[in-house]
Parts: structure tokens; C-alpha cells; sequence
């Protein structure tokens, strides 16, 4: 590629990135900082509004049956339960990581806010926009993603995207949901005093055919979060002794 | 990821009629319609994460000896910490007696005591923690 046709393209793409209102990769945004509302505190598990209860009335058996594309299904239907990342302490992924019944802490920067989630010890970072931090790489991809945040009045709202394919990326507990490098998660978090609350919407056209919605309440706690969380291996493990495998060539752990 | 994942994919299981086990339930990895009672030695005890560990070592019927695995169900050690428990809760080599649930998979030595109907006690009756 030429020179000229190069400082085309990097003004072209410079200039539509103005346009939409984004920063182009790696550079500053040009919106003013945001300011987000103050979240900090350390707060208890989260639970499934309304109702306070264990079971998010949203998603109920016709719900799943509309959400969930074919290749979903065929994939909860093939994945091994026994495969699953979380026996060797692989931690748990938002979503579920947000649904665990475990406290977790909000620090606020003036750039950024900090989740740590006593549940396998997992620090999120939500960059606030416009003050300037880079954008990672395209090929970059995690299992927690990459976080951005923004005030929309009194709300905080936080957008996450750059999920590495996960085998129980949409549901860790229960079997092996996945979720793909186009998830999408919307956080918007709310304060009224000591209770939060979270309505959250995940989109992940591979698997999703519509995105998955929930409404989420915590209330503050003075317990101090129990960390570190410190994984052991072997009682990770332990459960896969409880499973029926129907596979001979099991190695010897899971038996 | 109890509500969000336990519908998902409850309703999944529906759809599919696939088998899948779960990681945390106790309700799928034993028979909450069933009780059982056990007494062995604690030859094991430790208040790790993602599960504690507590292991008897239990005789069996015709007098032989083997280690059964006790679980508190989907609890971490950090929630059995708040309920009181301790590292020093149990001692290696103290008796103690177990009241709880029996794995589906057959052939399997554990007994869930995370049940409401499910509890430890000591030798002499005590309740633990």
C-alpha cells in the first residue's frame, strides 16, 4: 500500500470516527470526562428483582426457547460438563459472575471504577470515558472483557465487549451455556441509598437470539469482603467425583 | 449463577432432554428426597475455596474402612465462615456424625449435609459449628 493511499485511509477513518462520535483506536475521546455517580462501597450478592428471590421470573422455560439459537442448543447438547474450565479453577465470567451469591466492592477513581468479586477473587475495571485511555488492540480478547463506563444522569452505565469465547460463558452452574467474542453486556447500575440495583442486558448473536435481560438488586454491607479467594485445586476438583461420566476413557480425576 | 443459570438452563434441559449434571445443586448431584446417617474419624478438613473439604473415614459394612467425601453443597468457604465455621472446626482423628443426603451416582462414598434437614455433630451430640 502507498504512502498517500495510507494517510487516506488513517484521515478517512479519523474523520468517520469524529462523525460517530468515537474515538479512533488508541487516541483520546473528545467528549468531556464522565463523571459517574458514586457506587462506592462494598456490597452484598446480588439478588433477582422482583420478588428478592433466587429465580429471575424473565427467564422462564418459553423464554429460554425463544432465546436461544440452534447452535446454542446443539452446543449445551454436545459440551461435557466434566470439560468445564471451573474444576481447574478457572473463574467465573459475567454473566454469572454478577448472579453468584457472593458481596462484592466498588472502588471509584476519578478515571475508573474497580469490582472485585470475592467470588474467585475477580477485579473488573470500568474505564470512565473520555479521559483519554487507549483502547486495547483488536485482537485482544479476555474473559471478563473490556469495560467502559459513562453517566447517563444519575445512572452509571457500562458497556463491555472483547469476551474471549467462553464454554459457560452465559451460565456456569448448571451446565455449560456459551457465550462468543460478540457478546455484549450492558450494565446500568443505580443508587438509592444502600441499594443498588443493576439492569442487565446481554446480547450474543451466536447463541442469543435475543438478548437476555435482569434486574438485579444488592444492599450495602459493612462485612468486609472475605479475600483472598485462594482456589484450591483439589476442592475444585472434588465435585467431579459426584458426576456419572459416560465416557471410559475418563482419566482418573473425575472418577 | 444460581436464578439466572438454574432457569436458562433448567429450560434448556427441557428443550433438550440432555442429561447435564450440575456443579453447585445439591439437588442434582444427591437425593434430597432421601436421609442418611453416617459416623466416622475426620481424616481430612480443610476451609478452602471453591469447596471445603471434609473427609471420614467411615467403616463400612463387614468392618472395612474408606473415606467418604462430606459436602456442604454450593457454600465456599468463605459463606461457611460467616455460619461460624473455622479452621480449627474439626479436629483430624475426632468422631463425628453426619446427617444428611446420599449422592444419585451409585457407588459413590458422600453425604451432602447443606440440607435444612441435614446437620454434624460431635460425639457427645453437640451441634457444629
Amino acid at each position: 500500500m502507498s504512502q498517500t493511499m495510507k494517510q487516506i485511509l488513517v484521515a478517512s477513518g479519523t474523520l468517520l470516527a469524529l462523525l460517530a462520535g468515537v474515538p479512533a483506536i488508541g487516541h483520546a475521546q473528545p467528549s468531556a470526562p464522565s463523571e459517574a455517580p458514586d457506587l462506592s462501597g462494598i456490597w452484598g450478592q446480588f439478588r433477582c428483582m422482583p420478588a428478592n428471590s433466587d429465580v429471575c421470573p424473565d427467564i422462564t422455560p418459553p423464554a429460554a426457547e425463544r432465546l436461544l439459537t440452534s447452535r446454542a442448543k446443539a452446543f449445551v447438547n454436545a459440551f461435557d460438563e466434566l470439560a468445564a474450565p471451573k474444576y481447574d479453577c478457572s473463574p467465573a465470567t459475567p454473566p454469572a459472575l454478577l448472579t453468584d451469591p457472593y458481596p462484592f466492592r466498588i472502588q471509584q477513581m476519578r478515571d475508573r471504577l474497580v469490582f472485585t468479586y470475592e467470588k474467585d477473587d475477580v477485579v473488573r475495571t470500568v474505564w470512565l470515558e473520555g479521559h483519554g485511555h487507549a483502547k486495547p488492540p483488536a485482537n485482544v480478547f479476555s474473559s471478563h472483557g473490556y469495560s467502559t463506563g459513562r453517566s447517563e444522569g444519575k445512572a452509571l452505565i457500562v458497556e463491555t465487549t472483547r469476551f474471549s469465547f467462553e464454554p459457560q460463558g452465559l451460565d456456569d452452574d448448571f451446565g455449560s451455556m456459551p457465550s462468543s467474542t460478540r457478546k455484549r453486556m450492558i450494565e446500568r447500575y443505580s443508587r438509592e441509598g444502600d441499594r443498588l440495583r443493576l439492569d442487565l442486558v446481554v446480547e450474543d448473536p451466536v447463541f442469543l437470539r435475543q438478548p437476555l435481560k435482569l434486574t438485579l438488586e444488592s444492599t450495602a454491607t459493612k462485612q468486609p469482603l472475605d479475600l483472598p479467594w485462594a482456589c484450591d485445586v483439589e476442592a475444585a476438583q472434588r465435585n467431579l467425583g459426584l458426576l456419572p461420566t459416560k465416557y471410559p476413557d475418563d482419566p482418573k480425576f473425575v472418577r | 449463577m444460581r436464578g439466572f443459570g438454574a432457569v436458562l438452563l433448567g429450560s434448556a434441559l427441557l428443550l433438550l432432554s440432555v442429561p447435564l449434571v450440575a456443579h453447585h445443586g445439591a439437588a442434582d448431584l444427591f437425593d434430597t428426597t432421601r436421609i442418611v446417617e453416617q459416623k466416622g474419624i475426620v481424616s481430612d478438613w480443610r476451609l478452602v475455596n471453591p469447596h471445603p473439604i471434609l473427609r471420614l473415614e467411615i467403616a463400612e459394612a463387614g468392618g472395612e474402612k474408606a473415606i467418604w467425601e462430606i459436602s456442604f453443597g454450593p457454600s465456599a468457604a468463605s459463606a461457611l465462615r460467616r455460619r461460624g465455621f473455622k479452621a480449627e472446626t474439626f479436629r483430624i482423628g475426632e468422631m463425628v456424625v453426619v446427617r444428611g443426603h446420599p449422592p444419585k451416582t451409585a457407588g459413590v462414598r458422600a453425604v451432602d449435609v447443606s440440607g435444612a434437614d441435614s446437620k454434624v455433630t460431635r460425639a457427645n451430640g453437640a451441634a457444629v459449628p
